[in-house]
């Protein structure tokens, strides 16, 4: 059963063994395992419930429905970095690109090592990636998904003698309709929208959408359910007060808005790293306009990866998105800027994404705004400035006659010659445009109270009843695309949430 | 039943199926789709924060022989005003004061007494190109917030998809019967391919 702001009272009450807040690839696999060990499950998602068929390539209507705060969220800093995240049933699965990597055994070792617990290191987490990995039928694309794109990102690779690889992306018989972004026309992507959501649903677990989570519920305490108010859908107001009693509580609301609501209650004792440990995996955009049509907007979003740069912790990749999220990003407008549009079948755009070097953190804001912030260092500038040349460099070799370039002082480019001395042009972080999708790390989990925010089982320290199941999870960064992370850890902390609630029953 | 053999033309082996396959739709889904859901409703504006907002978006949107019309850009300010619905209402609130005071911009930049929507739409997208070079980092963020508002919209809109070659519901209806296909068995043809357009990569 799905409910929507329509169908609350003005001071509704629900009850369920479990709520879930959040749909994502935390909140949904975790419920999806706690629904089909029979418990009553219920979902609370603050978007709204759009399924496969309503899924279109029109970005003022997609974006408003799908992402938060219509994708004008930032990360507080210098440069000031915008992120996306999802806000519908299946969280932000259903707006990004699928990429599907395991987390890096050396990734995994580093958390063993650090937390002193086997279960984190590879072997740990070993079952659990075989059963994300065939949730969502991971693997590479058909060759029926390949664009021009691709192509040139493949072909250019070669020819500067770099590694490329090709992603494994969680889709089953993808078509490459690039619309990954704006949902899955076609139900290929393996968004939990359409993966876990649904098997939990087969199994019983409700779903309470356009609903707000504004605090939590405790008693004696314990975490004893949530309360929030209703999203009406043409006023954006919130109205309805609804309150959710349950048994446990996960909260599943993303690496911002997790610490954000957790932070309201003074939680996170008594290591104090809720919020913080703060990573963002930032990426800057590299658009190459080239003499000849490419449509980069046909066939799929990242089919490879260049992963030769992957000891300094930087991947280049393509990722096309529709005309009116290029035209926004821009630097110019009016007549320059429709002289590179109406050449939208002959761009192809790229990003150069550099694993974290630092950590920022996420606080509370006035207003319920989370504000999180994050300052890149020098060693980033560094390798964002030369991976941005290196791309450019790239598409210069494969033939394209003008480059877009993330700087504030150099936007353009019209040959390699305008890429020397790229160090100089960004004289001040400012000077940079990055972007992110990646979010993580606020909640970390550990052993030790002194060093975590969440036990091995996910529970906060300092609050029983209450469980993180997100990317806030991570201990460290992961240089990687976090859904497989994050949905490993999902299955896990629900397998055992369910063990504890049925022997709790017994 | 979905394919398990080798596809003709694909270098890679089909995986098994996951424990949920969700099937594409008969009709891929165009604009305002049928989902129960609607578009909150356009944020209330004052008739000066309209007129500010109007002069902002010719200034931004290209001249003929780019589309324009009184028509779109009536579109574009109902897109932007049910955008700011989606907004956190701080941001929301915010964007009208932020309008008038770009509205008056060529008074605070000493560039004449007349307010923006009253200039040229050459001159006034040269000024607001301007203060996008801004020393002043809130000024450059005003730009940044009003161009990324004003021109989705604009690049958003049938007829400028229309000028820039882009059709793109065509394209994912035929990748859709595409999937469909191949979850009946059968097996993907060489004119499913996408492209290459290009020569250099053929």
């Amino acid at each position: 059963m799905i409910l929507a702001h329509n169908d609350y009272q003005l001071d509704q009450q629900l009850d369920a063994d479990v709520v879930i807040v959040g749909t994502g690839a935390g909140g949904a696999p975790l419920g999806a395992v706690l629904a089909e060990a029979g418990l009553d499950v219920l979902f609370v998602e603050e978007g709204g419930y759009h399924p496969t068929t309503s899924f279109n390539p029109y970005g003022t209507e997609s974006i408003g429905r799908l992402m938060r705060d219509g994708g004008t969220t930032t990360i507080q800093g210098r440069p000031l970095i915008p992120y996306v995240e999802g806000r519908c049933v299946g969280g932000s699965t259903v707006v990004n690109g699928g990429m599907s990597w395991r987390t890096p055994e050396r990734i995994l070792q580093e958390w063993q090592q650090l937390t002193g617990a086997p279960e984190l290191g590879p072997a740990g987490l070993e079952p659990y990636f075989s059963r994300v990995q065939h949730d969502t039928a991971m693997a590479a694309q058909l060759e029926v998904s390949l664009g021009d794109d691709n192509r040139i990102m493949e072909a250019g690779a070669r020819k500067m003698g770099w590694l490329h690889e090709k992603n494994t992306r969680g889709q089953y018989l993808c078509v490459g309709c690039n619309n990954c972004v704006m949902g899955c026309p076609t139900g290929a992507k393996s968004s939990t929208l359409v993966t876990y959501i649904p098997r939990a649903r087969c199994a019983g677990a409700r779903c309470a959408t356009e609903l707000r989570v504004e605090r939590l519920i405790l008693e004696g305490g314990r975490c004893v359910g949530v309360q929030g108010r209703a999203i009406n859908p043409r006023t954006r107001q919130r109205d309805k007060l609804v309150t959710v009693r349950s048994k446990a509580t996960v909260i599943a609301c993303g690496a911002v808005q997790t610490p954000h609501l957790l932070l309201q209650h003074g939680l996170g004792r008594p290591s104090g790293q809720l919020g913080r440990n703060f990573l963002c995996h930032p990426n800057a955009k590299v658009l190459a306009i080239y003499p000849f049509d490419v449509k980069g907007w046909q066939g799929v979003s990242q089919w490879g990866q260049v992963r030769a740069f992957r000891d300094e912790g930087v991947l280049f990749a393509e990722n096309m998105i529709p005309p009116s999220a290029i035209a926004a990003l821009q630097p110019v407008h009016a007549q320059p800027l429709w002289e590179m549009m109406h050449r939208y079948n002959q761009m192809v755009l790229g990003g150069v994404l550099v694993e974290d070097s630092t950590t920022g953190r996420v606080l509370r804001g006035p207003l319920d705004m989370a504000i999180p912030r994050y300052q890149i260092t020098p060693y980033d500038i560094h390798r964002f400035i030369s991976g941005v040349e290196r791309m450019a460099r790239m598409h210069f070799e494969m033939g394209a006659e003008r480059v877009v370039l993330p700087f504030a002082r150099r936007h353009f480019a019209t040959s390699v010659d305008d890429l020397a001395n790229l160090d100089q042009v960004v004289r001040h972080p400012d000077d940079l445009d990055l972007f992110t999708v990646h979010l993580m790390g606020t909640a970390r989990m550990g052993t030790k109270p002194r060093e975590s925010v969440v036990d091995l089982n996910g529970q906060l320290w300092d609050l029983p009843g209450c469980y993180v199941s997100d990317a806030s999870l991570f201990p460290t960064a992961i240089g990687v695309n976090p859904q497989v992370t994050i949905m490993a850890l999902a299955l896990r902390i629900g397998e055992r949430l369910a063990d504890q609630l049925a022997s709790r029953a017994a | 039943m979905p394919p398990t053999a080798h596809d003709p033309t694909s270098s890679l082996a089909i995986p098994p199926p996951p424990p949920v396959v969700e099937p594409p739709p008969l009709v891929v889904a165009g604009r305002e789709p049928g989902d129960g859901w609607q578009l909150a409703d356009p944020q209330p504006m004052g008739p000066a924060t309209r007129r500010a907002l109007q002069g902002i978006i010719r200034g931004l949107c290209p001249r003929p022989p780019a589309p324009w019309s009184e028509d779109l850009a009536q579109r574009i300010e109902l897109g932007v005003r049910v955008f700011l619905r989606y907004m956190p209402p701080v941001m929301g609130v915010g964007f009208g004061p932020m309008l008038l005071l770009l509205d008056w911009a060529p008074v605070w930049r000493l560039r004449g007494l007349q307010p923006l929507h009253r200039w040229e739409r050459e001159p006034a997208a040269q000024l607001l190109q301007a203060l996008s070079a801004s020393r002043l980092k809130p000024v450059r963020l005003m730009i940044m917030a009003v161009r990324a508002a004003v021109l989705s919209n604009y690049y958003d809109q049938p007829e400028v998809h229309e000028a820039m070659n882009y059709h793109p519901m065509p394209f994912l209806q035929d990748r859709a019967d595409l999937r469909r296909r191949l979850l009946e068995g059968q097996p993907a043809q060489a004119e499913d391919l996408i492209g290459p357009y290009a020569e250099v990569l053929r």
